[in-house]
């Protein structure tokens, strides 16, 4: 899988990471059972701080995308699908969209829930 | 810091530290030297020229500076580039260094002898000593040349591999795996039959048989990561033993569809000059190295893998 992070960019590098691996499940590069690459290497690989790498896991696990455990590391969960994955990542863009038009958070979860 | 920077230092700063004492001595001493100065010595180190004192200082400043600008300039152009074998950069530092020692140690051997000096013609450089200097400017040469990071090879005339492309700031990595599910099979039927040959028959044969067991599943599968620090292969769960090529070694990537019999089997393998991790056949990358020696790596996804070796290569300094 491959995960690509710029801090050039505005967007938390955690954050970044998190959304990497969304698309890599959203487009099936990695699929439920996989194993995420350890924290620690891949905070090593991309040369950024493990906590970094661990706050972009633990977004994942929020979403009930992976499974983190002590020990057996970051492994896709069996419900995590594509399309979840793909739903994840959307809403991320209409949050980070809302934050770039001044639409306040509280609002955009009124539009979200207007358009439910 | 990157390594265009430092590069840039390590080729620009030499001559403007090698100028240093000769500087120092000038500014110290600039009442002792006198209105004509020797300029121009025969080779046996009498003086046969002369210049206004001021040819002093164009030599202890006015030279050096430009030399840094044009070493320093040349060192971090793209035309600087490394060819697949040769690496010119760092024969270029250690020329800079090497020019530097030599520019500033003559100047400051010109300072020391036309310090007091009464008639200019008289000066005598230090012929003797022309020998301790000549050391030090081949001494000045290696260590520049070995103190610089080797810069990325030109890819082959063929054309290279596939390239994605990565911002400047941009940070990738790359994680793929490969497995063998011959080698999975076989452990399972050693990891079976070592404990029942154990039980039933003799534990002599039994424990060796569940070893063998454990080290070939070890061995079934590896880990291929891709990222700045260049190609590394970790065996086994835990990535060890650990298969490294730096960057700066790789002139090119390509993905190759891999028959294991071409490499002699499966396993880790060396079939001229080719350095083979063949868990199964497929895609794998092919990596060329600087030296001119290869290493085939079967592993799942190993477009993006190889495209992303490149794309770094290329955006190295």
């Amino acid at each position: 899988m491959l995960i690509r992070v710029d801090p050039a960019r505005p967007q938390p590098l955690g954050e970044q990471v998190a959304a990497a691996v969304r698309r890599g499940i959203a487009e099936g590069e990695v699929t439920a059972g996989d194993r995420l690459p350890p924290a620690r290497e891949l905070a090593e690989s991309l040369d950024v701080s493990i906590h970094t790498v661990l706050a972009g896991y633990q977004k994942l696990r929020d979403e009930g995308l992976i499974d983190l455990r002590r020990g057996r590391g970051a492994v896709v969960r069996a419900g995590a699908h594509a399309g979840q994955a793909g739903v994840a990542e959307l809403v991320r863009g209409l949050v980070l969209e809302a934050r770039r038009f001044g639409i306040g958070d509280d609002e955009l979860v009124e539009l979200v829930r207007s358009a439910l | 810091m990157s390594t265009c920077f430092r590069r840039l230092l390590l080729a620009g700063l030499p001559p403007l530290v090698a100028a240093g004492p000769a500087v120092v001595v000038l500014a110290r001493d600039w009442a002792r030297i006198p209105e004509t100065v020797a300029s121009h010595f025969t080779f046996s180190g009498t003086a046969d020229g002369t210049g206004g004192r001021a040819l002093l200082l164009l030599l202890a400043v006015g030279v050096p500076v430009l030399l840094a600008v044009v070493f320093g300039g040349i060192a971090v152009a793209p035309a600087a580039r490394a060819g697949r074998r040769m690496d010119p950069a760092r024969a270029f530092v250690g020329l800079s260094w090497a020019t530097g020692v030599l520019v500033g140690g003559l100047t400051l051997l010109v300072v020391l002898a036309n310090r007091d000096a009464t008639d200019p013609l008289a000066v005598r450089l230090p012929g003797g000593e022309l020998g301790l200097p000549l050391v030090a400017v081949v001494v000045a040469g290696v260590i520049g040349a070995l103190l610089t990071p080797s810069s990325p090879a030109a890819p082959d005339e063929s054309g290279g591999g596939p390239v994605l492309r990565l911002g400047p700031t941009e940070r990738a990595s790359w994680t793929g795996r490969a497995a063998s599910w011959p080698l999975t099979a076989l452990s399972a039927a050693l990891l079976l039959a070592g404990p029942l040959t154990g039980m039933f028959l003799t534990w002599a044969t039994g424990i060796p048989l569940t070893a063998a067991g454990i080290l070939v599943l070890w061995c079934s599968a590896v880990r291929v990561t891709v990222d700045e620090r260049g190609l590394g292969i970790g065996v086994g769960p835990f990535g060890v033993p650990r298969l490294r090529i730096p960057q700066a070694e790789i002139a090119d990537a390509r993905v190759e569809d891999v028959a294991p019999l071409a490499y002699g089997g499966w396993g880790l393998r060396f079939v001229n000059g080719t350095t083979g991790v063949v868990l199964r056949s497929g895609p794998g990358i092919v990596v060329s190295r600087r030296s001119g020696r290869r290493l085939v790596v079967t592993v799942d996804d190993a477009a993006t893998g190889a495209a992303l070796l490149n794309g770094l290569r290329e955006r190295a300094c």
